[in-house]
This record gives C-alpha cells, structure tokens and sequence, in this order.
C-alpha cells in the first residue's frame, strides 16, 4: 500500500474496530439509566471515563456504540449512493441524447434543493425514521455528484482507443461498459466514496442533533451532543467527545480521498459539504 | 451573448419547475393521509377533519391539487402554514430577511477570506507557512458547521462572556443607532462560524486553481512584457484562477444554506432555517414546502448569475456555457 495511505486507513480502520468491538470493550450499557438524579451529569473521570448525560447514561459507551450507528449508517449510504449515482451516470452517458439530458437536468433540480433541506423535506413527510432508513434517505439524495462524475469519466473513455476498438468488435454497449469502462471508473469512485462517507458523517450528525435522524435511546454521535443543549458550559464533555469522534472521521476519510486523488488518476476532493 | 443566456434561462426555469414538482410529490408520496397527522386522533370528530380536509382542498384528486399547488406558486400563494395559523408567504417575508442578512454578511466576509488566503496558498505553495496552513485548511473543512458552531459559542458566548450567543436582538433593548450596534453584535458568532465554513472551502478550490495558473506561459509572457509583478498576480494570474472557484459557487451556496439551518438553530437566529426546524417538527408541510422552494429557487438564481460572473472572468468559457 502506498505510504502516505497507511494513517487515514489506520485512523479509519480502528474507528471501524472500536465501531464492531463495541459490545466487547463498552464498559457499559449505553441505553442503562443506573441513576438518573445521583449520577446525572457526572464530570470524566474515575469509573465514567467520559462521565454520564444527564439520564446518567455513560458517555464512553454510548460514544462507542454511536460509532456503530453513526459509520454504519454513513457506509450503508456511500453504497447506496455511489450504487444510484453509477447507475444514473453511466445510463446517461451511454444514452441517448435525450435520455442524457432528461437524466443532467433531474441531476441538476436534486442539486438545486440543499441536501441537508431535502432530507428536512423528506423527514417532515415520513416522520420518524429508522436507522438503516435513515441511510437510504441519506444515500438517495447523496448520488448527484458522483452522477456526474460517473458520467464525465464514462464519455472520456469512450473516446479512447481501447474502447473504440472493442466497441468496433461489436460488442453490446451492457458488457462493454462493465468489462473495458468500469474498470477505468475505479479509482474515480474510490475518491468519490471516500468523500461521499466524508460527507455522510456529519449529515447523519447534524440530523441527529436536530433531533430528526436518530432517537435515543439509539446512541449516535450528533445525538449524544444534543443532550448537552441549554447546557454546553457546564457539561462540556457532552460536546467535546463526540464532537472529536465526528471531526476525527471526518478528517481522516478528506485526507484519504486527498492522497487517493494524488496518487490516481482521479477527479480530487473538492471539499463538498453537505 | 442573449441566445446563451437565454439558454440558461430556461435551463433554471426547467430545474425550478422540477423542483416544484419534486418537493409536491415528496410531500404527497409519505405514507399515509400527509396532512393532518393530528386530525386521525379518535376525539376529532370525522366530519369535523372531512370539513378540514375540504377547506384546504385536500379531498380533491392528486392531479387537480398539484395543478393548484403549481398556480399557486406563480402567484406566489404558497399555502396556509398550520402551525403558526398564518399564510406561509407572510411567514417567510418576516423571516427571509433576517437569513438573507445572515448569509449575506458570511458569503461576503468568506469569500474575500477564501480568495485572499486560497490565491495566497497556491501562489507559494510549496514554502512551510503555506504547507501547514493548507494543512489547516483540510481540518477546517472537516469539522461540521454545528460542531464549529457550538465551539464557537461555548468559547466566545460562555467562557468568556464576550458575545451574545441567542438570538438577533436584546429584548428590550435600544432602539435607533444603538439597537444596530446590538443587531451586529448578535451577528458575530453566527455570520463568522459560517465565514469560516465558507473561506476554508473557497481557499482549498482557490488554492488549487492558483497553482495551475502558477507556472503558465500567459504570466511568463506577461513579465516579459515588464508588467510588474503585483499586476501579474492581481491581473492576470487571479483573474484567470478566479473562474474554476466561481463555478463552485452553486454549490457552495447550497451547502451555505444547509449550514445556516443548522447555524440558525443553534444561535436562535430568527431566519428561515428555524422555521424550516421547526416546521418539520410541527409537521406543518406547506410551511417547509415553502421554505425549501424559496431557498431552492434562490440557489438556482444564484447559480446563474455565478455562471455569468464566469462569463466575465474567463472568456475562454464563453462558447463553453
């Protein structure tokens, strides 16, 4: 593996780890409300090593056990809209004309709604959503991009040579696409997903933080900081910790996509937000 | 130059129209009666929710409601807000401004921000200072706008007292000179959390469009005319790097709106995006239909005014748009 790769995939790998290990090295139940008067609201330190919220939940687990939720539902939405946004970019590039800018303009008007309204829109019709719910919704309207991207690459390659010429071969436009095109869009959709997941974390976040993604008692990293709401100062750590879990996969998936682009001959991260 | 811009014309017409019908059939698609979760309550009387039901026309057939939700967008009806009992439209011209302020003062303070340190970057990339804040730069960009919000917030508004954190306003406060002084005040923490956001994403895109101009032969050509240096960079390397970071601007100004909702709720700013919350939370669907749409169609008139500011900068682009 190319050097300069080994700390993001470090960083991201033993996110994923504490993330599956969770149940093993929590040293809690993260939903437990041992006592909720008694031990609310307890300072990091001694058996807390996060301290408690202010149901005397303790932070440690449930900042472990957000990790499950959070990067389970932000890679379970990198595939469905790297999945979706393969399928849009490639019909639309292999097309016809008017089904390339039927496909352009229903990319453009989803780009046009604000992503993080979109999905406002979408919760405000559904109401209360399901995990892995909440990952479709988030991965449906997260496709758009690499969309284009899928479709930019496409009709570059298939104006090179290799393709031409197997194209001349005759052979139909589903295999050639699969078998002389796809393989070329590899390291295009690697940086993509990569930020795609960079930018998943902290919509799911934010949505939790607004109370509209995941409910507790489900954990989840954007949820843990809004029980710190109307009390910021004084239970700091409620914000501080998760807040580094978030910005710590979030840092380490842009810096993987930055050196990936570096490497291949891939379209680089722009530094997309929500 | 009118048949290109023409084009385009339509073209944001066509992606507003869309989004119209999109944000209609999201609406319509939720499972169950959409409207009125709080009419299926078994106290409510079935004739009582039929008489609602009817008032706003929501007994009428898909295709006769969506034709009357399209006309009564173009007259700028955009329905009856349930929660706050008021026409959705009086709503939003009470709170647009205020976001439109918000955003306005962060677009403006990041932009030059982005630029500046973004064309600074690239210029000298390559020396420490430039490496490490570029590096800066990546973490920047990696913290999401309500956690740089809540930090901000418990660093200036709590720690040390020196900004108010709530609100757009004292209550009761001055009015006059003095009561703009307070509306500035209040406008810190939130217009500069989204300043940031805005400047370390412009900077990474002015960044990388600086350094592709950096060693091109139109400067060389340019110095060995004897223009001086200060216009070489100003004139002819930033004007040039300045087109590939306009066209990012529709984007940018969407993810700017996603962040003031969030950097509204935060700072109990009275704007657009805290209806938008609290809207969705209320379930009161024409007032988030309302606001999504109004915020939409501003990022897609944004877009084309970005794409003409291309047009200016970069005339390489011209037959391109």
């Amino acid at each position: 593996m190319n050097p300069r790769l080994r700390l993001p995939v470090g960083i991201l790998g033993a996110l994923a780890l504490a993330a599956i290990a969770a149940p093993l090295i929590a040293p809690f139940d993260p939903a437990a409300q041992p006592d909720p008067i008694g031990l609310a609201l307890q300072a990091p330190g001694g058996v807390h090593l996060f301290g408690t919220d202010p149901y005397s939940r303790d932070v440690l687990s449930r900042v472990l056990y957000g990790a499950r939720t959070s990067l389970g539902i932000a890679a379970l939405a990198v595939s469905v809209a790297l999945s979706l946004g393969v399928l849009v970019g490639a019909l639309a590039a292999l097309g016809s004309r008017w089904s390339d800018a039927v496909l352009m303009r229903a990319t453009d008007s989803a780009l046009a709604i604000p992503r993080l309204l979109l999905l406002l829109l979408i919760v405000a019709g559904t109401g209360p959503l399901t995990p892995a719910a909440l990952a479709l919704v988030l991965g449906a309207t997260g496709w758009m991009t690499t969309a284009r991207l899928v479709r930019q690459e496409t009709k570059r390659l298939l104006a090179t040579e290799y393709v031409r010429a197997a194209d001349a071969l005759g052979i139909p436009p589903v295999r050639l696409w699969r078998a002389h095109i796809l393989p070329g869009l590899l390291p295009t959709l690697t940086v993509a997903a990569t930020i795609a997941f960079a930018t998943a974390v902290p919509l799911e976040a934010a949505l939790s933080f607004l109370g509209l993604g995941v409910r507790p008692p489900d954990a989840s990293w954007g949820n843990i900081i809004l029980e710190a709401e109307g009390r910021i100062r004084s239970a700091w750590w409620l914000v501080l910790f998760p807040t580094l879990a978030i910005v710590t996969a979030t840092l380490s998936a842009n810096l993987l996509a930055e050196r990936l682009a570096e490497g291949a001959n891939a379209v680089g991260p722009n530094a997309e937000r929500a | 130059m009118t048949r290109v811009l023409l084009l385009r014309l339509a073209q944001a017409t066509l992606v507003v129209g869309l989004v119209v019908t999109a944000c209609f059939a999201l609406i319509r698609l939720a499972p169950g009666d959409p409207f009125f979760a709080a009419l299926e309550q078994p106290d409510v009387p079935v004739e009582a929710a039929a008489r609602m039901r009817e008032q706003f026309g929501y007994d009428r057939p898909v295709l006769e409601q969506y034709t009357r939700f399209v006309r009564g967008v173009m007259r700028g009806d955009l329905g009856w807000s349930h929660s706050r009992a008021r026409p959705v439209r009086e709503v939003l011209v009470e709170v647009v401004p205020n976001t439109v302020l918000l955003m306005g003062t962060a677009l403006l303070i990041g932009l030059a921000l982005g630029i500046g340190v973004g064309a600074w970057q690239g210029w000298r990339a390559g020396s420490p200072v430039a490496r490490w804040s570029n590096r800066l730069g990546l973490v920047l960009v990696s913290i999401p706008e309500f956690v740089l919000a809540l930090l901000m917030a418990l660093l200036f508004g709590t720690i040390w007292r020196v900004l108010p954190i709530g609100g757009m306003r004292t209550e009761f406060g001055p009015g006059g000179l003095a009561g703009l002084v307070d509306v500035l005040r209040h406008l810190v923490l939130p217009a500069g959390t989204l300043a940031i956001v805005i400047a370390a994403i412009i900077a990474r895109h002015q960044r990388a469009a600086m350094l592709a101009v950096r060693d091109a032969e139109f400067l060389r050509a340019a110095r060995a005319m004897g223009i001086s240096e200060r216009r070489v960079v100003w004139q002819h390397a930033l004007r040039n790097a300045l087109a590939p970071v306009l066209t990012v601007m529709g984007v940018l100004l969407a993810s700017l709106a996603s962040g003031a909702v969030l950097i509204e709720r935060i700072f109990a700013w009275p704007g657009m995006g805290r209806a938008l919350v609290d809207a969705v939370l209320y379930r009161d669907y024409p007032l988030v239909v309302g606001a999504v749409l109004v915020t939409s169609i501003g990022v897609v008139g944004a877009t084309l005014l970005a794409d003409l500011a291309v047009w200016w900068a970069d005339p390489r682009a011209r037959g391109r748009l």
